[in-house]
């Protein structure tokens, strides 16, 4: 569908829907206190983080990059993609579980940082935060242009412009609450567009018997655009290999995304954040990339689409199915999934760079009195509009960039800091010097890695593991060399300047 | 892989991803019912 109008329209559907349930929420239940802000409160049930958690994990390239992982590795491209990414969420449960019983009334791990290495250490961890933050939020407004370039014809420029205004718009108005709500929203249109799509699909192709016989013909037929011998093997070696890179791109993304550590803190209580995180996560999220990969990516095997023919790129797998073998009605759905799964991540890391900003920045370096909170919750509005802003310039200088070549540069920039976090969390001997000394190290062999090794097969992968496996032997080693240990136990009266709920359960109330 | 161990991969997974993305809205569902309820 090349008509611009057309995607105006659905703009315009989208945006009155998305910012109109923000809007419903924020007049509910009007923002009163920095702690509400950045919380929501801390009183969420269930299944409201379930979902948001379901929401916020699925990227423009989940449903996109999982078909097109179906179309490289075949049979288990998807679930590959899946399990590389699942495992970073399954190493989180612990961390936000320990932070939230060490520090109940926290409410960003950057908190944590500061009380346990210092200002220093607190302000790297900020730098990478907030980076992380930049970057998931950045290329979710490129996912976005780029959806609305290729389904509708509409510039790329202006699409990154209306996506972010959206954003921007209903985060800044509404903080973390905001970002609930509308998750909620986006949660239910991408759930019935999955159940309408992947079993009508099915049933249109013929059912796994016929994906099945792609699979073979793509094994054994040289002659198939998209041979490989592997496409059948579930255990493939290129497959794997590719599960453990996302395992360690992710890892960071995860592990540093403070808007994963809202929604810990937000949970009534600890027994319902370590369901909601396996809930969304397992239950919800997992089967989504595995059967995009297995279903939509074998039925672009099956059906022989090739790069150079059918689609431009096999990155195209996911809406020319949809459009082609469906029809326009499942293109549109996919459009309107892809869309809500982009502004759903793109909001979430914009209000937990806006909750770093408010708590940690404001009132450890903007103001360091007794903070007013009217003005610190201006502060965070006005922070999150130019945070915003900042993402969408770069996103438009962004036009024409491989996404999957940036999303592999990220992950040896921001792994490196995870041994830092979870050792300091977990083992009393973790110091801030060896903190210090492992990022470093890390970032800046993975940084080697990468510009010196000559061969690209191999350069990412070493630069990613350097990344994330130096700072753990580091993290290990360098503590043992000094007797100090860190008293955790100080930790559990800390409170923020600003006024916070928390430090017990709260009793099983509201929502739940 | 056999036919019938991919095809019962993908009639599984079919059925995981209805019935979890079902099970996740009922949850939710009952959530913003019960705040509902609590705020009036």
């Amino acid at each position: 569908m090349n008509n611009p109008v057309a995607g105006y329209v659905f703009f315009l559907v989208m945006a009155v829907l998305i910012f109109g349930s923000a809007y419903w929420a924020y007049r509910r239940h009007t923002v009163k206190s920095v702690d509400d802000f950045v919380t929501g409160g801390r009183r969420m049930g269930l299944g409201i983080i379930s979902a948001s958690i379901m929401a916020s994990w699925i990227w423009t390239t989940t449903l996109i990059g999982a078909s097109e992982a179906g179309m490289w590795f075949g049979a288990s491209g998807g679930f590959h993609y899946a399990w590389g990414a699942i495992v970073p969420f399954l190493v989180f449960i612990p961390v936000a579980l320990r932070l939230r019983r060490l520090m109940p009334k926290a409410s960003t791990f950057a908190e944590f940082i500061r009380e346990r290495y210092g200002t220093g250490v607190h302000v790297l961890f900020l730098v990478f935060g907030i980076g992380v933050g930049f970057y998931v939020y950045t290329e979710q407004l490129v996912g976005a242009g780029i959806l609305f370039k290729t389904t509708f014809g509409v510039d790329y420029k202006v699409a990154v412009v209306m996506t972010t205004a959206l954003v921007v718009s209903y985060v800044a108005l509404g903080g973390f609450r905001g970002s609930i709500v509308t998750d909620l929203f986006q949660f239910a249109v991408v759930a019935i567009a999955c159940v309408f799509l992947i079993p009508w699909l099915l049933a249109k192709v013929g059912g796994a018997e016929f994906l099945y016989q792609g699979l073979e013909r793509v094994a054994s037929d040289p002659k198939d655009p998209n041979h490989n011998a592997e496409a059948m093997d579930w255990f493939s070696s290129s497959g794997l290999r590719y599960g453990l890179a996302a395992v360690v791109i992710a890892t960071g993304q995860v592990l540093l995304e403070q808007g994963y550590y809202q929604r810990a803190v937000a949970a009534i209580d600890q027994k319902r954040l370590r369901w909601a995180y396996i809930i969304g996560g397992i239950v919800a999220w997992f089967p989504i990339p595995l059967m995009f990969g297995l279903v939509v990516g074998g039925t672009g095997l099956a059906m022989g689409f090739g790069a150079g023919a059918e689609l431009e790129s096999t990155s195209d797998v996911a809406p020319y199915v949809m459009s082609n073998v469906l029809g326009p009605v499942a293109g549109i759905l996919f459009s309107v999934m892809v869309f809500m799964a982009a502004t759903s991540t793109a909001d979430t890391s914009l209000a937990g760079a806006q909750s770093l900003f408010t708590v940690d920045v404001y009132e450890r370096y903007w103001n360091k009195g007794k903070p007013n909170e009217r003005l610190q919750l201006r502060f965070g509005r006005v922070v999150t509009i130019v945070y915003g802003f900042a993402g969408m310039a770069v996103a438009l200088g962004l036009e024409g960039q491989s996404l999957l070549q940036i999303d592999i540069f990220s992950g040896i920039l921001f792994a490196a800091p995870v041994a830092a976090l979870v050792f300091g969390l977990f083992w009393r001997r973790a110091s801030p010097e060896a903190a210090v000394i492992s990022i470093a190290a890390g970032l800046g062999g993975g940084l080697i890695a990468w510009f010196s090794i000559p061969d690209e097969d191999i350069n990412w992968f070493v630069g990613n593991a350097i990344s994330l496996g130096a700072p753990i032997i580091l993290m290990v080693v360098l503590p043992l060399l000094r007797k100090e240990q860190f008293e955790f136990g100080r930790l559990l009266n800390w409170k923020p300047h600003h006024r916070a709920v928390g430090g017990q359960e709260a009793p099983a109330t509201a929502g739940e | 892989m056999t036919q019938t161990v991919h095809a019962f991969i993908v009639y599984f997974g079919t059925v995981w991803l209805v019935i979890g993305l079902l099970f996740v809205a009922a949850l939710a569902l009952g959530n913003v019912r019960r705040i509902a309820r609590d705020e009036e």
